[in-house]
């Protein structure tokens, strides 16, 4: 792999994966809106659920992925476990949020309500809320190691929610729908053709993922190497906090 | 106010969200790479 980290220029690959990205997320939606056949109870309304599923599931993915970073950062102190766990953190937020406002927009017209506090919503809501502490310490703490290390606990907290969000539409009285696709692999209670349409926007959404992810770490790169000419062994780092003590 | 949209209008905010998102994490991260680099010169 190609390091831009010095003149952070973008390789190519990086422009590459982004036009894939766009390609694939063109073709999900694509075949949400046009190709696949409404549904028995939802009607047309069915096509939202492309959208917010994938969604949803990815980032689920960006929170444990922020987490194992931070836990490496916690082992080892590299700096640049840090800018990953960063990258990851900004994907987590952003399809959280995304999670939370294209539920309420499927919610409004299938169950006439944006929202209620339930379990499974108040237990998005309250990861949603996590996440944006993770940046509001990380503002908070001028120390790059320590914020670091506080950041790695808060999001390591939100993965430990994960699991309880997860089953919370199984284990609680609630508005969500229960899951379709179950991953203890006990069935799929969704339409073959619905369910390859679902998959597709599932990959299109982690392909959007990996390319959000790539191009954050290598600015975040760009950063360290910044802060590592502006100073000798100390660096501070702006507000996003991607950058941590240079060695 | 929402009482009144049809269901292609529903669709089209829920899909619009994600575009939206999208193209501003990118514009977010342009600013990010301006601040670095505009450190990088100070």
């Amino acid at each position: 792999m190609i390091d831009s980290s010095r003149d952070g220029k973008r390789p190519l690959w990086l422009n590459l994966l982004g036009l894939a990205s766009l390609a694939l997320f063109g073709v999900g939606a694509y075949l949400a809106l046009f190709a696949s056949p409404p549904d028995v109870n939802q009607g047309d309304l069915i096509r939202i659920m492309y959208a917010h599923v994938p969604v949803a599931w990815i980032g689920f993915v960006a929170v444990g992925v922020s987490a194992v970073w931070g836990m490496l950062y916690l082992w080892r102190s590299r700096p640049i476990d840090d800018v990953r766990a960063v990258a990851n953190a900004d994907a987590a937020l952003l399809f959280s949020l995304l999670t939370v406002v294209g539920g309420m927009t499927y919610s409004k017209p299938t169950l006439n309500t944006f929202w209620t506090w339930d379990a499974k919503l108040t237990l998005t809501a309250l990861m949603v809320a996590l996440l944006v502490g993770y940046y509001i310490v990380r503002g908070l703490i001028e120390e790059p190691q320590r914020r670091a290390r506080v950041s790695a606990v808060i999001m390591i907290v939100v993965l430990a929610s994960l699991p309880f969000n997860y089953l919370a539409a199984e284990w609680f009285r609630t508005l969500h729908p229960a899951k379709s696709v179950n991953l203890d692999g006990s069935g799929v209670t969704m339409a073959p053709e619905m369910l390859r349409v679902l998959l597709i926007n599932v990959v299109a959404a982690g392909l959007v993922f990996v390319y959000f992810v790539s191009e954050r770490v290598r600015v975040g790169k760009l950063a360290l190497s910044s802060a590592r000419e502006r100073s000798g062994f100390e660096a501070a780092a702006p507000a996003t906090g991607e950058v941590v003590r240079v060695r | 106010m929402f009482d009144n949209l049809t269901h292609w209008q529903w669709i089209a905010i829920a899909w619009g969200q994600l575009v939206v998102a999208y193209v501003a994490y990118l514009l977010y991260l342009r600013r990010v790479e301006r601040r670095a680099r505009e450190g990088e010169e100070s």
